[in-house]
């Protein structure tokens, strides 16, 4: 070390040049389904992310499960196209949706997407791949269950939402019971391109990629004559993977891989385990990409589904209407027994505002600087000045389709009374101390320098291309939001300080050791300062 | 990409992707948790912490808060053979996380108070990661205590709770001054930067560290293990049985194309949908997943010894022998007639096109970039891996077969259940 210090000033920024923005395409299809395609030539590969909603179903979240699972088995050579183009290609269930992903090189791009247009419009789901699937999804629910914060998010559920809100996971009886009929009635009758959303970028012209996914996809018919079909995902499974903050708990397809080595410790939770980060859809801070207007902003055919000859008006189609949205009920914190647990997972929730407000850009920045980074007032408190936990954060985002802000973290059995009162310490704070000019600042420009990060790999901006589209935003969502963030004043960031985090909104549970906790007051929200 | 080294020994890698709207910069240290003391297991990983609770002219907490409201991103993470630290920012930020970055390695500022909140950081992140859940730290926390014998290579790089407790601001102290030193680390830049411009900035941030000399590595060469090596891990959270194996993996430095070779078979074995160990074993239910890889944290991100392993979790109702014996009889087949030509294809192009995909990152490629240079000496592994790849043959891989079929290994199976 210099026996003399001296004193070294930080150096300012260089003015930043513009954002490139990729040329993109944004079509809705004759037959319902918006297509994106993002032209970003970085290598020579395809990224495809496709998201269908699937309506309720009366053996809840097993069903769509087996249907995923099983949408490629009768795919006449896929392994050999697969393999040739090097690709990846799978399917899973996601917020009531199926979710679709793959990447493949951009030779093998248009091979590819005919195969997942094939499975769409024509998947068997062969009896012998149904079963398969049902034994192999059943042998991965109790792992997945033992982790933690499925637990939590399981419970968190029901706490707030009541007893019979979709189970997070399907049991084991329901998921025996499936069959490879209903399976193809669910797929046939229940799932429709009104609705789906589907988005390619790489290494393509997105003019070209747009055609070929209407080719593809033209025979896919907009019709869902599922028993109780209602459009939205309201009323299904829910969102697994979105509202589960970490990437631990992911879906079903993911619960065993969670379990490869942690990628060496960090000093932070690391980008995967990062809810902003994560491939679901979170408000604080996340790597979102910012294409430009579309030079081609819609295709000549891309006319609205009621005005395309030979399809049925839309209106014709919901003859049941959507249920209404379920709202969260204020229900004090719970503590959820784990044996053992040496650790405490604390989750609570309060309703926020959806994306589309005026008043969200604000929001988010009140979010972020109370826990969305990790220069955050929580993770300074929490983690950095008293070592009470690894990971904290403030995360906006859905549960059973309602917007929520959830604060999480987890911290040692014996501390978790001490954590839960400095979050509620810090929720005070954020109130009478509203975020300062600096704080918002750095907030602001976080969230603007994630935009341009998170769209640096295709991969990064498939993800944040679909991640808008599901929340019913356009993708110049992307440019514009950055703006809005930067005329939020102070006022408004204090108002929403003020109006969302008060401790009595808040409710929530606790999972962890049940003797370890009993002594311990979490009966703290509740109460008026 | 070209390499410079400073007059104190720092060696600099400039990595110029005029097209890319990021920068990434990354300073990877030549010290791991291979490197750590006996009786201090954990002790590097802590130090990491450390790294960002202050320095000089950085107060604690001010490393992110700069990066952050720069718009970009940081972290760290402790490897085996090395530590690294990085960032992703807006090009603008360059010369900030120079600055940062060096004040840090200049003169670090280690206080009693902060070493204590970072141990109890560290506690809790081990709790998360390894005691408190399912499969947590398998099996890279316990396999190569089967596998290897001496410390460095056999102990847990994530630590024991108690050893944490003990470290001591002077053992933090000296511990910087053995490893990090500007000769003992490389400075990576990869952006659209103009090569001289941030070599300018590099000399203006870096250039007066004083240079001393660092600790020698620590000796990992051992003999491979002879025979099969068994071992068991309880885990009171897991309610499924799982297995690991490992094998030592031949060192990169002296035969990539062998060490290449090796990373096509783990595609072979379980790389995809078709490969030969998931037809076999996952189509049938005798395990629910199986996974073939090189490396604990992945390919080349480590110096020899480094190791090959294979990983299935399994119904309580499949036989233990069932996963060794398929592997054991899968490697027989291949060393005996090698892979067939399709299936070779498939597997070169499955693993082309994820280096491809994963450089595509500019973060993965950025410290992947650091890690090659330090370890390797091969930062151009980045651009080079996605076409080498394809490169290896069926007489490479018959012989990578015949190599792990005839070598010792270690077999750790995980006993679910068994109380807290």
């Amino acid at each position: 070390m210099t026996p003399v210090p001296t004193v070294r000033e930080l150096p300012a920024l260089e003015v930043g040049r513009a954002f490139p923005l990729p040329p993109l395409v944004d079509a809705v299809l004759p037959n319902g389904l918006r297509v994106v395609a993002a032209r970003a030539p970085s290598v020579p590969m395809v990224e495809l992310r496709m998201r269908v909603p699937l309506p309720e179903a009366a053996e809840g979240p097993a069903l769509a499960q087996v249907l995923a699972d099983t949408l490629f088995a009768d795919a006449e050579g896929a392994d050999d196209l697969l393999g040739r183009a090097g690709a990846t290609l799978g399917a899973g269930v996601d917020g009531g949706q199926l979710s679709v992903s793959a990447s493949m090189t951009a030779a093998a791009f248009p091979e590819v997407l005919d195969l997942v247009a094939g499975a769409l419009t024509g998947a068997a789901h062969p009896d012998a791949a149904c079963e398969h699937a049902v034994r192999r999804l059943a042998a991965q629910l109790g792992p997945l269950r033992a982790q933690p914060r499925v637990l939590a998010q399981d419970a968190l559920r029901r706490h707030c939402y009541g007893p019979d809100v979709p189970p997070l996971l399907p049991d084991e009886q329901t998921l025996a019971a499936v069959t490879a009929d209903r399976v193809r009635q669910l797929h046939h009758q229940g799932m429709s391109p009104r609705g789906a959303l589907l988005v390619l970028v790489g290494a393509l012209d997105p003019t070209a990629a747009v055609n070929h996914a209407t080719t593809a996809l033209s025979t896919w018919p907009p019709t869902a004559t599922w028993p109780c079909a209602s459009a939205g995902s309201s009323a299904s499974a829910g969102s697994l993977a979105s509202a589960q903050p970490s990437a631990s708990a992911g879906s079903l397809a993911s619960a065993q891989a969670s379990e490869s080595p942690q990628p060496s410790a960090s000093a932070q939770p690391s980008a995967s385990a990062k809810p902003s980060a994560s491939a679901g859809s979170s408000a604080s801070p996340q790597p979102l990409a910012s294409p430009q207007p579309s030079p081609h902003p819609r295709l000549p055919d891309s006319a609205p589904p009621a005005s395309s000859p030979g399809m049925a008006a839309p209106s014709a189609l919901t003859p049941t209407p959507p249920p209404p949205p379920r709202r969260m009920r204020p229900a004090g914190v719970a503590v959820v027994g784990r044996p053992g647990a040496v650790q405490s997972q604390i989750m609570l929730v309060a309703p926020a505002l959806p994306r589309a407000d005026p008043g969200f850009a604000a929001l988010s920045l009140a979010n972020c600087v109370l826990g969305g980074f990790f220069s955050s007032r929580l993770t300074v408190a929490v983690r950095e000045e008293r070592g009470l936990a690894y990971r904290i954060d403030a995360v906006l985002d859905e549960l059973l389709d309602e917007e929520l802000v959830f604060l999480d973290a987890d911290t040692r059995t014996d501390a978790t009374e001490a954590a839960v009162r400095q979050i509620r310490a810090e929720l005070l704070r954020l109130a009478e101390q509203p975020p300062s000019a600096a704080e918002t600042d750095a907030a602001r420009e976080f969230f603007t320098g994630m935009t341009a990060l998170g769209a640096a790999s295709q991969a990064g901006l498939a993800g944040a291309l679909m991640n808008l589209l599901q929340y019913g935003l356009s993708p110049d969502w992307l440019r514009t939001f950055p703006q809005r963030l930067a005329e939020v004043t102070l006022g408004e960031v204090a108002r929403a300080a003020q109006e969302f985090y008060a401790p009595s909104r808040f409710s929530g549970v606790i999972v962890g050791d049940p003797s370890g906790l009993a002594s311990q007051d979490f009966d703290l929200f509740a109460r008026r300062q | 990409m070209r390499t410079e080294i400073l007059d104190n020994g720092l060696r600099v890698l400039l990595d110029p992707r005029p097209n890319s709207p990021v920068t990434g910069i990354a300073v990877h240290y030549d010290v791991g948790f291979r490197s750590e003391p006996e009786g201090r297991t954990g002790f590097a990983h802590l130090f990491e912490h450390l790294m960002f609770q202050g320095s000089e002219n950085v107060a604690r907490g001010e490393h992110f808060r700069h990066v952050q409201a720069s718009g970009g991103t940081a972290n760290a993470a402790t490897h085996h053979d090395h530590t690294d630290y990085h960032q992703l920012v807006p090009p603008g930020a360059l010369e900030r996380v120079l600055f940062l970055e060096a004040d840090r390695m200049r003169a670090l500022r280690i206080s009693a108070e902060n070493l204590r909140t970072q141990v109890a950081v560290v506690q809790e992140e081990i709790r998360l990661q390894v005691t408190n859940r399912p499969y947590g730290g398998f099996p890279w926390t316990v396999l190569p205590g089967v596998l290897y014998d001496t410390f460095p290579n056999a102990h847990n790089g994530y630590g024991d709770l108690r050893e944490l407790e003990r470290a001591t601001v002077a053992e933090c102290e000296a511990f910087f001054a053995a490893h990090y030193t500007p000769a003992n680390a490389v400075l990576t830049i990869s952006g659209p930067v103009d090569p001289h411009h941030a070599l300018t900035l590099v000399h203006r941030h870096f250039g007066d560290i004083p240079a001393h000399p660092a600790a020698p590595r620590p000796r990992l060469t051992e003999p491979p293990p002879r025979g099969e090596r068994r071992g068991e891990h309880r885990d009171p959270h897991a309610p499924l049985p799982a297995v690991a194996l490992g094998y030592r993996m031949p060192d990169p430095a002296a035969d990539l194309g062998d060490y290449l070779a090796h990373m096509v078979l783990a595609r072979l074995l379980a790389g995809g949908d078709d490969a030969r160990l998931r037809r076999r074993l996952v189509h049938d239910g005798t395990v629910t997943s199986v996974r073939a890889s090189c490396g604990f944290f992945g390919p080349l991100q480590a110096r020899d010894p480094d190791t090959f392993l294979l990983v299935a979790h399994h119904p309580p109702t499949t036989d233990p022998e069932a996963v060794p014996s398929a592997v054991d009889e899968e490697l027989d087949r291949l060393a005996a007639t090698g892979p067939d030509p399709r299936e070779l294809a498939h597997a070169t192009a499955r693993a082309a096109t994820a280096l491809c995909r994963s450089y595509d990152d500019p973060l993965t490629r950025t410290r992947h970039a650091g890690a090659f240079a330090l370890l390797h000496d091969t930062p151009h592994l980045v651009t080079d891996l996605p076409t080498l790849l394809p490169q290896v043959t069926a007489e490479s891989v018959t012989h990578a077969a015949k190599a792990l079929r005839t070598a010792g290994r270690a077999v750790l199976t995980l006993i679910p259940g068994g109380g807290p």
